[in-house]
């Protein structure tokens, strides 16, 4: 169901398309519609109280308690409206809120990855999480808000108007001047709001950059200079707040006033209608309890805006993320190459974020079974390199070949299935067991052991006492580096994919363990295909070949003494390391 | 309840004293609230006598005299309302401000033991979320909920001053709502605790599958995660539909009570006036000023979980207040004297739990302007042994000194900023590369920026960044490469000027390139310092002029390269083992 063309007007481009992913369900009919009588009910009570004050004057008993029950009656009916239309609207925002965090992880699981580059996740997760509530809460409150407003105005203002034109003409000019007033202020508060809260973040991310860095304000005796710094963030947030409390100072007053002014012509106007006979005093009664609770729908369209400004605000968010998400790396192919593939890059270039490039017109063939070494300096372009191979990355500029046949953009994502990272042991809060199985989940436990003794990760196990159940804690923070490092190459070797990428893998070790865990890579990846970027001479034991990269290009490829005969970068780098 | 009852006036005592420094502005909101409350109470009255008074006895004037009173009574409060919102909006931001400031100080004064066992996120959200609970506290409870409770007040007695049985007679509603909100509380408290733990666990997923994405990817496995969000996301929706379900309930009840009450004072109200003991204009404004008690009434009862959110947020706050520095100056401390800067450890032993020992009874001399070496298997202690030195912790027992002066008769910010470290994760913080640098010398001339920089080849580096030296380098330096994080940070150390350099695995993230140009430009700089360094690549420790083998935080072995080497023990295993494949290699 597509939400009706009369929403168009009224809701903003962003949030409409948002809450046409949740579609108009019979949730949201039904509840507006009950909101739709619990102000029937609302408005009755008024109507009903003026005929009873008329019953008094008139001193007819039975009538008066008949009228006052139907007071009692209209109020049970808003009553059980009110609480049906709580719940089925709770019940239309909580599957709002389920479907648009839903449709918006499956987007950021298939999404290119420079999305990923572009921001942190902390501020993914806080689009499918912080900014699903205002779009909650304006769905929820926000339709039984504009339906009783609406409700009440129409059914109020008719009652009203059936009394008498000119008063109602009267009492209504200021409940239109409020709205005006609500609208103007709901403006300016959200412009003040939004640049507090700006300055909220400042305050924020101040303070985590200093206790991350804790030790180094310390080692540097400063903390009298970062807590000046600190105090300027917050002084710049209380007179961001206080500008927000001067508006709510000068508009609230001013929206509570307002209302008295419709009183004050009511009682001066209507009173003189009641006393000149045109009016009855129960009319007068109506009209009375009716200029009241127009204010009180000043400020609930006044609320509305509010809910609906955050709506839009967050929707918007979602919405740029969501096109930004549109980018997308093809889903990984189910079938699985039989054979240990040649994979070749001609003339590949990849840019950073800034521009500069990563990787500049690089080509190279890995062939099957073989064992390239990629070195250079720290900005190089290595792991570039590597998650090209991966098939993580989509090269700006060149073609990827898979066996010598170029590969479309699409099935980039066949590489995927071909190559096993094991990188600087990125791990989940998992136990080590299922992080080691992460890829096949099906493993068996000889399996997985098996993965880890090849990984030299049987002892990380080995030293603890639930040993492959230990809980390695989020992120893997209850590991050290290297017992991370190692656990993530075993992920990689146990799901046995043709190609191996060993992005830095003994980085965190000491020679014995790095030692160790090249000699155990040695024997136990004999035919898998193996490229690999270090800073470390020792790993080029494994290596066939040697690729020198430097700024991005590749300066020379050989084995260690074509090399050293060759390319004088590399010898310097040797003699460096012979130094060591 | 009465536990309940002392902790609330607990919680008042806490916030009054917090608040305290701005008695003379309390005072003044104070008055507002009260004035503006009595003339928000003005209005039906006035209309109820205009009523009587003026429309049923057709006086016009009774009835202009009423309107008089009104408009005056309105203008009162729109003013008194003003002040009021106002001053409070100004005294809760700035007692928050200055609370704010409060705990960043006393955090700068914890110690590196704190910060272990703490995470950032926690500690920023004492300052960001904690506070800001208080907020909804000191404005919502403190200021609100006075005008809330007067007028609740005001309300009664205008109501007993109307017609007091009439008044008895309404008052029902009032045990009536406190029931149903005391049910809804404690049907509701439960099941909102459940949906914080519910949305966390979906926020938790997120972060880790979303932080993780390569490796999602590499292995294929989104149709798992797909699977296990939709059952997490399932979980929250079903818990807050727990709510909603009693929702239903509440907001039902909540809305049929003052319709009761309505018609239970027109009944009541009614007959009286037709018998002629009450007048028409009375029951008018009785029944305005009845449906006033209702906004008060949910109001409070958003007090209740204001206050058990706010009283738990200035639990965690004091919690943090409280929160002793575990290394604390000497009174009389001194500055550390500049001196050559020997270093020199007598029986020091350290444990960071007070059961494993970490470092047992190290007896090392580091001698002035000489380069020591410590090396060892990961876990040996090296880091710790170091860290002892700038009383980052301090050891269980033993004794360290520089220049023959204890460490502990020194002032911390003297005998910090005399030793220096570079570590592998070098921490800079967000803001430009040059204020980054200037951290250590906040008055250091461009010029001597651009000299040091270039000292450690690092001029080049920065040049190319896009804005030079104002380049912003991101949340804990994420923009730059590990290279230009290291030479800014480096840079930033000699700028410190420190006595005595301390160098821990600094370059291990480094390529041997990079590493070897840093370091023959720290030999330049450096010349004649105390340097500390620790290291696995052992070609830097070959050229050090003392070695301290270190095992499992024992001293094993100590001497210079030749000698060790010679010695056959630990240590020439050590180079032989780093040799093994690199010759291989070769």
């Amino acid at each position: 169901m597509k939400a009706p063309k009369a929403l168009n007007v009224l809701l903003p481009a962003d949030l409409r398309r948002v809450l046409g992913m949740v579609g108009v369900r019979r949730d949201l009919v039904a509840g507006t519609l009950l909101v739709f009588a619990s102000a029937a009910g609302f408005v009755a009570a008024p109507w009903l109280i003026g005929k009873a004050v008329n019953e008094l004057q008139r001193g007819s008993t039975e009538s008066l308690v008949l009228i006052s029950l139907g007071v009692a009656g209209a109020g049970l009916l808003t009553a059980v409206a009110t609480g049906g239309a709580t719940y089925l609207l709770g019940r239309y925002a909580v599957t709002a809120g389920m479907r648009i965090r839903a449709v918006l992880y499956d987007r950021l699981l298939a999404a290119s990855l420079d999305l990923y580059r572009a921001q942190p996740p902390a501020q993914l997760v806080a689009r499918a999480t912080a900014d699903v509530e205002p779009i909650k809460t304006f769905v929820s409150a926000g339709a039984g808000i504009a339906a009783q407003s609406i409700g009440t105005l129409v059914f109020a203002v008719t009652v009203m108007l059936l009394i008498d034109v000119e008063l109602t003409a009267l009492a209504v000019s200021p409940f239109l001047l409020s709205i005006f007033v609500q609208f103007h202020y709901g403006h300016l508060t959200r412009k003040a709001t939004a640049a507090a809260e700006q300055q909220r973040g400042e305050v924020a991310a101040t303070a985590t950059d200093n206790i991350h860095a804790a030790r180094l304000v310390m080692s540097l005796g400063r903390q009298a200079e970062q807590r000046e710094a600190f105090d300027r963030t917050v002084r710049a947030l209380f007179r961001g707040w206080v500008q927000v409390g001067k508006l709510d100072a000068i508009y609230g007053p001013l929206l509570g006033a307002l209302p008295y002014v419709g009183l004050a012509l009511v009682l001066a106007i209507g009173g003189r209608a009641v006393i000149d006979g045109q009016i009855s005093l129960g009319e007068f009664v109506t009209f009375y309890g009716y200029s009241g609770m127009l204010a009180g729908v000043s400020a609930q369209l006044g609320y509305l805006t509010y809910l609906g400004a955050g709506a839009s605000g967050s929707a918007g968010r979602i919405v740029e993320l969501l096109d930004q998400a549109e980018e997308t790396g093809a889903a990984p192919a189910a079938t699985q190459a039989p054979h240990a593939p040649e994979v070749g890059l001609s003339s590949v270039s990849v840019a950073r974020r800034g521009g500069e490039p990563a990787l500049e017109d690089v080509s190279l063939d890995v062939r099957a079974g073989e064992t390239v070494a990629l070195v250079g300096a720290t900005d190089a372009g290595m792991a570039t390199l590597l998650e090209v191979v991966n098939g993580l990355l989509e090269p700006d500029a060149g073609t990827v070949d898979l066996d010598g046949r170029p590969l479309e953009r699409a099935d980039l994502a066949r590489l995927r299935m071909l190559s096993a990272p094991a990188a600087q042991g990125e791990l989940f809060a998992m136990t080590i067991h299922d992080n080691i199985a992460y890829g096949r989940p099906d493993a068996s436990a000889a399996e997985v052991e098996d993965a880890a003794r090849r990984a030299h990760a049987d002892e990380v196990a080995a030293r603890r006492p639930d040993g492959y159940d230990t809980q390695v804690g989020e992120s893997g923070g209850q590991l050290s580096g290297g017992e991370r490092q190692r656990i993530g190459l075993a992920r990689a070797l146990l799901v046995g994919r043709p190609i191996l990428l060993l992005d830095h893998v003994t980085s965190a070790l000491d020679p014995p363990a790095a030692n160790e865990v090249l000699d155990r890579l040695a024997q136990g990846t004999t035919g898998t295909t193996r490229v690999m970027a270090t800073y470390r001479q020792s790993a080029l034991t494994l290596a066939d070949r040697i690729v020198v990269l430097d700024a991005g290009r590749v300066l020379a490829v050989g084995t260690h003494d074509e090399l050293v005969a060759s390319c004088p970068p590399y010898r310097e780098m040797v003699e460096l390391w012979e130094l060591e | 309840m009465i536990a309940r009852l002392r902790r609330q006036f607990d919680v008042l005592v806490q916030l009054y004293r917090l608040l305290s420094p701005w008695r003379r502005q309390l005072l003044l909101t104070a008055v507002a609230v009260i004035v503006s409350t009595a003339a928000s109470l003005v209005p039906p009255y006035v209309a109820a006598k205009a009523i009587d008074d003026g429309i049923v006895k057709g006086d016009i004037a009774a009835l202009d005299e009423a309107l008089v009173v009104l408009v005056v009574a309105v203008a009162l409060y729109s003013l008194t309302a003003t002040a009021q919102t106002y001053a409070s909006a100004w005294i809760a931001q700035r007692a928050l401000a200055s609370l704010r400031s409060r705990i960043f100080a006393h955090l700068q004064v914890l110690s590196p033991a704190f910060y272990d066992r703490s995470q950032t996120g926690d500690l920023v959200s004492r300052i960001t979320n904690d506070v800001e609970q208080l907020e909804n506290l000191v404005s919502g409870a403190l200021v609100n909920m006075t005008g809330t409770l007067l007028s609740l007040v005001g309300t009664l007695v205008a109501m007993f001053v109307l017609d007091a049985e009439l008044a008895l007679v309404a008052l029902w509603v009032f045990p009536a709502s406190f029931v149903a909100m005391a049910v809804w509380g404690r049907l509701a408290r439960p099941r909102f605790r459940h949906t914080r733990d519910t949305i966390g666990a979906v926020s938790g997923y997120l972060l880790e599958t979303l932080g993780s994405i390569k490796i999602v990817r590499s292995f294929g496995q989104e149709q798992r995660h797909h699977d296990g969000f939709g059952r997490l996301n399932a979980a929250d929706g079903q818990a807050q539909m727990a709510i909603k379900r009693i929702a239903f309930g509440f907001s039902g009840v909540m809305t049929l009570l003052p319709s009761i009450g309505v018609t239970v004072i027109l009944i009541v109200g009614g007959l009286q006036v037709i018998n002629g003991d009450l007048q028409v204009g009375v029951v008018v404004a009785f029944i305005a000023y009845f449906q006033r008690l209702f906004a008060p009434l949910t109001q409070l009862t958003n007090l209740a979980s204001l206050y058990s959110q706010g009283g738990a947020a200035l639990d965690k706050i004091n919690a943090l207040l409280d929160e002793q520095p575990a290394i604390v100056e000497r009174p009389g401390a001194r500055p550390l004297a500049h001196g050559p800067g020997e270093v020199r450890m007598e029986g020091v032993t350290f444990s960071y739990d007070g059961r494993r020992t970490v470092i047992d009874d190290a007896d090392i001399v580091f001698p002035a302007g000489k380069i020591t070496a410590i090396v060892g298997h990961n876990g040996a202690g090296k880091s710790t042994l170091v860290s002892l030195i700038s009383r980052f912790y301090e050891p269980d027992r033993g004794r360290i000194t520089i220049d023959g002066t204890d460490v502990r008769d020194v002032t911390l910010t003297s005998l910090r900023r005399a030793v220096s470290f570079s570590l592998q994760d070098t921490n800079l913080l967000s803001g430009t590369v040059r204020a980054n640098v200037l951290l250590a010398k906040p008055h250091a001339t461009d010029e001597e920026l651009d000299h040091t920089l270039a000292d450690l080849g690092g001029l080049a580096i920065v040049r190319r960044l896009p804005d030079g030296l104002d380049t912003e380098v991101g949340p804990s330096g994420d923009h730059l490469s590990p290279g230009q994080r290291q030479v800014i940070a480096l840079a930033r150390t000699i700028l410190a000027d420190p006595a005595i350099f301390i160098l821990d695995e600094f370059t291990s993230g480094l390529d041997v390139m990079t590493e070897a140009g840093l370091l023959a430009a720290l030999d330049r700089r450096l010349a004649g310092r105390t340097r500390i360094v620790i290291a696995h690549r052992l070609g830097m420790v070959r050229r050090a002029d003392h070695i301290v083998v270190l095992e499992q935080g024992r001293v094993i072995e100590q001497g210079d390269h030749d000698a060790l080497m010679r010695a056959g023990g630990a240590y020439a295993s050590l180079q032989a083992e780093s040799r093994r494949l690199r010759v291989q290699a070769a």
